[in-house]
């Protein structure tokens, strides 16, 4: 059932540990987003000055 | 309840795609000649251009309805799409280069499948650029909507029909599609490919989401500022 070498195991590791870091830093930046946009609604709201530094 | 409900669609991405690289990587796959063990790169540089090809089609019809009411949040989403769509563009061909390199002896070569592929991505590099030339922002919706209709057929025309019309090509894909015609495949790649193809689909959806919210986000933030 599992035909592999050394070689593509090794091949197959760093993906998916390449795939699992890129899968954490999205969700990251989804919460980081969600964060920002409601900061930034509650500053259009307030109709205060929001900058890009802020976000 | 309400996040999974919400997420749903990026757990199954990732499940999808790690099950892509285990099973495909490591599972049965058959020995063809020339290509061998390369084969098994099919289910990734295939799968990115199936899902480059979806998000440039959902850019295509983003600028539709952009054009139909003239609102700028269907222009942003189709600016995203593109820019998603170029991402996976770019991997498709790393992805076609690395398996040329190891099945033809070159990264490069002069095949109409190759130059059209090539062609089409800088039909939607013109696209960028033609939005960084122009200042009006009214003008500069209008006509990178119309030009990413434009470029959707450009870019059809480049990858299925132009390369259909040579004699010959290295590539595989010259009488149909390849990997999606009966016999193409044996069944037990099936079983990797088509959740591939899914998988790489749904995160290009995720990506193309992101992009879009962080440039929302940085156009409210240009909007307030201009109105101080």
């Amino acid at each position: 059932m599992w035909e592999f070498s050394g070689k593509i195991l090794v091949v197959a590791i760093a993906l998916l540990v390449i795939f699992a870091g890129l899968a954490v830093w999205l969700f990251y930046l989804e919460r980081r987003l969600s964060g920002t946009e409601k900061k930034l609604e509650e500053c259009i709201k307030k109709g205060g000055r929001s900058s890009p530094s802020q976000t | 309840m309400e996040r999974i409900r919400r997420n749903w669609f990026k757990y199954l991405a990732m499940v999808l795609l790690a099950y892509v690289i285990v099973w495909g990587l490591l599972g049965p796959a058959p020995s063809y000649p020339v290509i061998h063990e390369t084969i098994r790169n099919l289910y990734f540089h295939v799968g990115m251009w199936f899902s480059m090809i979806f998000i440039l089609f959902a850019s295509m019809v983003f600028s539709i309805r952009y054009l139909r009411g003239f609102d700028p949040v269907w222009d942003r989403k189709s600016l995203a799409a593109v820019k998603t769509g170029l991402v996976f563009g770019v991997l498709g061909l790393l992805t076609g280069m690395i398996w040329a390199r190891a099945t033809w002896g070159v990264f490069w070569t002069n095949d109409p499948k190759l130059n059209g592929a090539a062609l089409g991505m800088l039909a939607y590099m013109a696209y960028m650029l033609l939005r960084a030339s122009v200042g009006e922002e009214g003008r500069k919706a209008r006509l990178a909507s119309v030009y990413s209709i434009f470029a959707f057929v450009l870019f059809f025309i480049f990858i299925m029909i132009i390369p259909r019309m040579a004699t010959d090509s290295l590539h595989p894909g010259i009488e149909a599609n390849p990997a999606l015609m009966p016999g193409d495949l044996a069944p037990q790649m099936r079983m990797v490919f088509y959740p591939a193809v899914l998988g790489w689909i749904l995160l290009a959806w995720w990506i193309y989401g992101l992009v879009y919210r962080i440039d929302e986000i940085r156009f409210k933030v240009r909007e307030q500022i201009e109105n101080q």
